[in-house]
């Protein structure tokens, strides 16, 4: 039994648009301890995959099927009251920016206090206490302080340490972490993506790490996915995904990225812009921006081909390239 | 935090002095000789130039500015040329009787438009959001005198509920809320409709903020999101608060005329037409202060619910 499986989730919003198909059938599982890095632009629906499996989407205008199963319990099937429960409990969101996903008005400490009091139903002053523990257990300095302060007062990557903080007050078994180093300075990111290592090491969390930064998803996580245009499209251990990008798009990200021993080989953007999640193609959503595309490509939605044992790809050229197989799609699991 | 509240303090000052000699220059720009009122009508030239000389109206203006504002700050407000009592037992009791109607319009308002303007900013974009605007806009809409006479004709001339008129200082306390009761509806219907609007955009501006998001990530329910909801808007809310409060107080004229409530607005509106400067001055001259007073407690209210105004 995994931890959190995610089976065909998919979420569409209404909007004056139109209807925007942010997520087109993802699939994937995590088992306790191990990380998963969520990777891909702007828009591919990384944010909303984490939104989705703690049930933050408001029901209102959003359109929500397939599966959320965290510890064998589907979100998507539970009513607000059970998902609060859930929330903070047995799995936590660490945002992108702190500065606008902490209270202004609430110091630091009194933010810890109130998830403990929530979940915990602790006294203040234990609350206190272990609000303190928990200071300490994000390495911060001055941790009275810390716990003193507002938000405004202490800096970016201290209000980062907060914010996980309050994520971890409650001991959950699955860390969602949102983009947690990009709005850091880079010395500052550095120390929250060890800090975040370390405590995943320590406290055998899952975590479900989305980044765009193939550098940072080297670094922390066991096994990668790809996503573009709302799908998974590639899939494998992270070791494996570098050594051998099954995907052009896998593929044109790592060109356009930074590497060691870069000097003199110039960065390869990959041309054209995501498409359109009101207005998808037919086929694969890549292929306006592919420098392999085929006709097969533009018509037909590619299924998911195995490269190798756990690493899998969604795009017609696998089998001619890595000579696999489609797989079928009851076990089109990683 | 204390010297933000000194600074405040000090600010407040050149405000005062300002507001005082507009309230001068105000009443000396407006056409007509105060004389003409109180002189008779046969009244020799000679005269009325030693009552001009008398009430020191021949000196250069920024001479009787001086002299004004000296005795002012003693707190000698000058003597009524209606009634040649003193303006200042004028103005306070007028105050108190205004302050009795506005504190009773503000709880009733105040009171309905925060609730009612949370409620709409949680139920955004549905039917009672959308009640509760046309709520708000008939109240900012909608004159107050028209609505006093309204309020009059219903009440009193027909179903002979309440009194119009007047502020019975006799038949005690009951008395004296049946003939608030009217004025109070139609002076609070304003601000009614003002802080429901305003209430429910700060709210709906809190609630697309990301922390809230972050606050049901974390598990908190229904309740506990409000209030951090409700301690974010409040700085905003509280200004809203503070000047709404001031126009009641002072911005009741006709209101007051309508239900011959005995209070500042009504006051000012006999000085008006009797041509009474000292009244008059005294009059603006007082509820400019208690503005100006009236915003700098609002200041230091937000900065306890707001830490981060005190270090701008």
């Amino acid at each position: 039994m995994s931890l959190l499986s995610v089976r065909d989730l998919r979420v569409e919003f209404d909007t004056r648009d139109g209807l925007v198909r942010a997520l087109n059938g993802v699939t994937f599982e995590l088992d306790k301890g191990l990380v998963l890095a969520l990777l891909g632009e702007s828009g591919s629906g990384k944010s909303v995959t984490l939104r989705a499996i703690l049930g933050l989407h408001p029901p209102s205008h959003t359109r929500i099927s397939g599966e959320v199963l965290l510890k064998d319990r589907d979100v998507n099937r539970l009513d607000e009251v059970e998902r609060r429960a859930i929330r903070g409990r047995v799995a936590s969101l660490v945002f992108q920016e702190p500065i606008t996903a902490l209270d202004p008005v609430y110091t630091i400490g009194d933010q810890i206090v109130e998830t403990l009091v929530r979940h915990r139903g602790l006294a203040p002053a234990d609350a206190r206490r272990r609000a303190r523990e928990l200071i300490d257990l994000v390495q911060v300095p001055a941790p009275e302080r810390m716990l003193r302060s507002y938000p405004h007062e202490i800096s970016g990557g201290m209000r980062q340490r907060g914010m996980i903080a309050i994520a971890l007050a409650c001991e959950p078994e699955l860390l969602l972490a949102d983009e947690p180093t990009t709005a850091l300075d880079v010395t500052v990111q550095a120390q929250i993506l060890w800090l975040l290592r370390d405590l995943q090491r320590r406290l055998g969390l899952a975590v479900v790490f989305v980044t765009h930064d193939l550098g940072v998803a080297a670094e922390i996580a066991d096994e990668a996915a790809v996503m573009y245009a709302g799908r998974i499209v590639e899939q494998a251990p992270i070791g494996e995904l570098f050594a051998r990008p099954a995907h052009p798009y896998t593929e044109g990200l790592m060109q356009a990225t930074v590497r060691r021993g870069q000097r003199g080989i110039p960065l390869v953007p990959i041309p054209g812009a995501p498409p359109n999640l009101a207005a998808l193609p037919a086929g694969c959503a890549f292929a306006a921006r592919c420098r392999l595309v085929r006709e097969e490509c533009r018509t037909t939605l590619p299924p998911l081909y195995q490269v190798r044992d756990g690493h899998v790809a969604r795009c017609h050229l696998v089998p001619e390239r890595f000579g696999a197989s489609p797989i079928p799609k009851a076990a089109s699991v990683a | 935090m204390w010297a933000y509240v000194g600074r405040r303090l000090l600010l407040a000052i050149p405000t005062l002095v300002g507001a005082s000699i507009i309230v001068f220059a105000m009443v000396h720009l407006a056409p007509g000789d105060p004389m003409s009122a109180v002189m008779p009508v046969d009244a020799s030239q000679a005269d009325i130039e030693a009552a001009r000389r008398a009430y020191g109206f021949d000196q250069p203006l920024p001479v009787q500015y001086f002299r004004w504002l000296v005795r002012v700050v003693q707190g000698d407000l000058g003597k009524s040329i209606a009634t040649r009592r003193p303006v200042l037992q004028d103005v306070y009791d007028a105050l108190k009787n205004s302050l009795v109607l506005a504190l009773s319009a503000s709880l009733l308002s105040f009171g309905i438009g925060i609730g009612l303007g949370l409620l709409a900013a949680f139920r955004q974009g549905r039917v009672l959001d959308k009640l509760m605007s046309a709520v708000a806009i008939v109240g900012v809409s909608v004159p107050h005198y028209w609505a006093g006479i309204i309020l009059i004709i219903f009440f009193s001339v027909q179903l002979n509920w309440l009194p119009a008129m007047g502020a019975s200082a006799e038949g005690g306390a009951v008395e004296y809320l049946r003939h608030m009761a009217l004025p109070t509806i139609a002076l609070a219907l304003i601000p009614l409709g003002v802080l429901t609007r305003v209430v429910r955009s700060a709210a709906l501006d809190i609630l697309a903020q990301e922390f809230v998001l972050a606050l049901r990530a974390k598990g908190l329910g229904r309740a506990a999101v409000f209030a951090h909801v409700v301690k974010n808007a409040a700085p905003q809310i509280l200004t809203v608060l503070g000047l709404q409060f001031g126009f009641q107080l002072g911005g009741s004229v006709l209101v007051e005329t309508v239900f011959s409530w005995p209070g500042t607005g009504y006051l000012m509106n006999l000085a008006i037409f009797q041509r009474d400067l000292p009244v008059l001055q005294g009059v603006i001259l007082v509820l400019a202060t208690f503005f100006v007073l009236l915003n700098l407690a609002v200041d230091l209210m937000q900065t306890l619910v707001d830490p981060r105004i005190a270090r701008h």
